[in-house]
């Protein structure tokens, strides 16, 4: 053998070894470039192009076609700002998660292993990808804030150029202030309680702004810029001041990211975009989680005693409970929030924005999901599925219980959320009549998500691609639009609040609750994968 | 409460810590990981590993090796204590230039071919004139025939192959391995222990966690971990190594 591996002197140069990075980042960033099929990529492009076109043209008829007054539009930029401050915060407070969990960045996993292993300064190999990552930020923003723009022009009587100037140059900056913010907390090494804690307190702080009217919150006042348009105001300036020094913050220390994290993160993040690829939306769930250590808690909330000799107690119904009362306080977090976002947004189909019943629907079925968490526990380990004596989906149902009876809790949270938008009255005369189909339909819909597992690609292929694209399709639309199907039965409430036609909402119920019974008949019939 | 940042405290030096010796290749002062469910390396772990040592790393699954390995590479931040490699502490530049650190699982880049992947390696280290001994390693594997390909597609076996060439090529002082012998056939497995024995004989000290017995003649000494705590630090015997793997 040649000369051995153990070298008697270690001088590091670092310049050297930086220049060698940068070298052969050079070679790879060639030999990915080579195997880019530029035929297929120029088709997604257009598709992708295609699609936002659509949704521009749909998104832009669905809008009222008469414009606000001069005046009308001043008084919408003084309020719009703080509601649009809080959803800035929302985003920033992801970025600042994120960051505690030594987010945002995800390196490959041979990034970390052979080149911050290496002698090479740490900031040198995960600059470039920070760059890419804040780059790539600004244009989702700046793509986003255009939409908004293109689409808000519409309705205020304001120069349609600037509109989208304005809001693309808003969105790329809390893109890229998220982003900053995230790299700013791992780079520290913030832990996740203090990140958390800041996230919460920017929320307060856009919150009060809407219970006092003020704009004082840095993120109304960033978002004072998508207005300009129609009221000029300085102080806009000053949060992207902040955003420029986050930036500038983050690239600083970001080589001091924890390798632990980033380790994890970029093992993680690979299966994730696998299972992305074929549509696994269970295993994309449990990736997720797993991405930001959403663990069951070592104690549940409430330990659930043994049964005695006799208990009456289903043994399905227990188990479904002892999952819950494990569920990590993030997670109920999120049921709630979604469940209030679905209230809101049932609040504004009735105040006449249609579309937004797909988003209501959406948001119920992202809820019904983690309330299927014990059925997707049974379709992880089918050995206990399959050895139950009966139909196979008769097992599926009797979890279908919990989950049920978690979406009934929800749909109260919905409602309540609703009350913001919609007088009391019209929610608890809709809502008694709704809240069993919905949050069964719910249910239902994510436990047949759930049952369906992994698409057999392999099987699905002989039907040719254009058949297996519908398949596909259908597999990710049908469970949702479910939920959507059970909410629309309120478009026959009417407007009135006082000539609400409860009998028409509950007899539109029955045809609702069809699409229902038969998502149920075809659970029943499910089975486990390797049956 | 605990702190808001988990950054790293200050590392002790010879003067502060009067334990540490900076002539060790490997040293674990206090060194701890606890995940919080009482799995990892939970008992502080004191030990010394000196230059041209070949240490088999033996216990039963869950015992902590994994994690231990992780800490002295700086792939784990300890929850205490400290892993220094030739006196500098875990995770330094000094300590990764004279660290070679091979996973269990070998991590490869799906865009470059084997040859791409030894370059890189070997430049991003500084090697000096390691084309030769490139050449000798991929023969002495076997992997002459495949390296234009991509080793990202390649089998268990054969990715491992790949992950110990990766680690043999670069200069290095100490080697930190996780069960190198999974996956290997028996010619590769053969080659492996010669190359650790010729290492070794080099001056390089090595830190193999397997429970390989063909390894035994060679090593110099076995430190057993059972329940995240050392269990044994003495020679290594085939009757010992399988007393500690059994336990």
């Amino acid at each position: 053998m040649s000369s051995g591996p153990v070298d008697s002197m270690f001088v590091i140069d670092l310049e050297a070894t930086t220049a060698a990075l940068h070298e052969l980042r050079r070679t790879r960033r060639h030999n990915r470039l080579s195997d880019v099929h530029w035929i297929d990529a120029l088709y997604r492009v257009y598709m992708v192009g295609l699609a936002t076109v659509i949704f521009v043209m749909f998104a832009s008829s669905q809008l009222p076609n008469n414009r606000l007054s001069v005046s009308e539009a001043a008084d919408f930029a003084t309020t719009a700002p703080i509601w649009l401050g809080l959803a800035f915060a929302a985003v920033i407070g992801i970025g600042l998660r994120s960051g505690g969990r030594g987010g945002p960045l995800v390196l490959e996993a041979p990034v970390v292993m052979h080149e911050l292993s290496a002698p090479v300064p740490r900031s040198e190999v995960v600059r470039g990808p920070a760059i890419k990552q804040l780059r790539f930020l600004a244009f989702a923003g700046g793509v986003a804030g255009a939409i908004v723009g293109e689409l808000a022009a519409r309705r205020l009587p304001v120069n349609p150029v600037a509109s989208i100037v304005s809001c693309a140059a808003t969105f790329a900056i809390v893109g890229v202030a998220a982003s900053a913010t995230a790299m700013t907390i791992s780079g520290r090494r913030v832990r996740w309680w203090p990140a958390n804690a800041m996230a919460v307190a920017l929320l307060a702080w856009s919150t009060i702004d809407i219970l006092t009217g003020h704009q004082t919150s840095p993120l109304t006042l960033l978002a004072d810029l998508a207005f300009w348009p129609i009221t000029f105001r300085a102080l806009a300036l000053i949060p992207v001041a902040i955003v420029g020094l986050l930036v500038f913050l983050a690239l600083q220390r970001i080589g001091e990211l924890s390798i632990e994290h980033a380790l994890r993160r970029a093992g993680l993040v690979a299966q994730l975009r696998f299972a992305v690829t074929l549509q696994d939306v269970r295993t994309v769930v449990l990736l997720r989680r797993q991405l930001s250590q959403e663990n069951p808690r070592l104690r549940p909330w409430i330990r659930i005693g043994r049964a005695k000799r006799r208990s009456f107690i289903p043994p399905v119904w227990k188990r479904d409970w002892q999952s819950y009362l494990r569920f990590p306080l993030p997670r109920i977090a999120r049921m709630v929030l979604m469940a209030a976002l679905g209230g809101l947004a049932i609040g504004a189909v009735w105040r006449g924005t249609i579309p937004a019943i797909m988003l209501a629907g959406f948001a119920l079925y992202i809820v019904a999901y983690d309330a299927a968490e014990p059925t997707a526990q049974e379709v992880d380990h089918p050995t206990r599925w399959e050895s139950y004596p009966d139909a196979p989906g008769a097992f599926l149902l009797q979890h279908l219980a919990a989950a049920f009876a978690i979406m009934v809790l929800m749909g109260f949270v919905a409602g309540a959320a609703a009350t913001i938008l919609v007088p009391f009255a019209v929610v608890w005369k809709i809502g008694l009549i709704l809240i069993i189909p919905v949050s069964l339909a719910a249910a239902v819909a994510a436990t047949i998500s759930t049952a369906m597992g992994a698409p057999d690609v392999a099987g699905l292929s002989g039907l040719g691609p254009d058949v297996m694209g519908w398949v596909m399709l259908a597999r990710l639309v049908i469970p949702p639009a479910i939920v959507v199907v059970s909410l629309l039965p309120m478009l026959n409430a009417g407007s009135d609040p006082e000539m609400l036609n409860t009998t028409k909402v509950g007899n539109a119920t029955v045809y609702a609750l069809f699409a229902v019974g038969g998502a149920i008949i075809y659970l029943r019939t499910r089975k486990p994968k390797h049956l | 409460m605990t702190s808001a940042f988990s950054l790293p405290k200050q590392p002790p030096t010879t003067a502060t810590e009067p334990r540490l010796d900076p002539g060790a290749a490997l040293q674990a002062l206090d060194l701890a990981k606890d995940y919080g469910d009482g799995m990892g390396l939970t008992t502080q772990l004191d030990l010394k590993i000196g230059s041209g040592e070949l240490v088999m790393l033996v216990g039963p699954n869950g015992a902590g090796k994994s994690t231990f390995l992780g800490l002295a590479s700086g792939m784990l931040e300890a929850t205490s204590g400290w892993a220094f490699i030739q006196g500098h502490p875990a995770g330094t530049v000094e300590a990764r230039a004279a660290l070679s650190y091979l996973p269990d699982n070998p991590v490869l880049y799906d865009d470059l071919s084997l040859s791409e992947h030894i370059e890189y390696v070997a430049r991003l280290h500084q090697t000096v004139e390691w084309e030769d001994y490139a050449d000798d390693l991929v023969e002495m594997f076997g992997l002459t025939d495949r390296v234009d390909d991509l080793p990202s597609r390649f089998s268990r076996g054969l990715k491992q192959k790949t992950g110990l060439i990766l680690g043999l090529i670069r200069p290095f002082r100490v080697m930190l391995v996780d069960e190198p012998f999974v996956g290997l056939d028996t010619p590769g497995q053969e080659t492996l222990v010669e190359i650790m024995s010729d290492v070794v004989a080099q001056g390089a000290t090595i830190v193999c966690s397997t429970h390989q017995l063909d390894l035994v003649p060679s090593a110099t000494r076995c430190i057993g971990l059972r329940d995240g705590e050392l269990a044994y630090d003495g020679p290594a015997t085939e009757a010992k190594i399988r007393e500690l793997v059994g336990g």
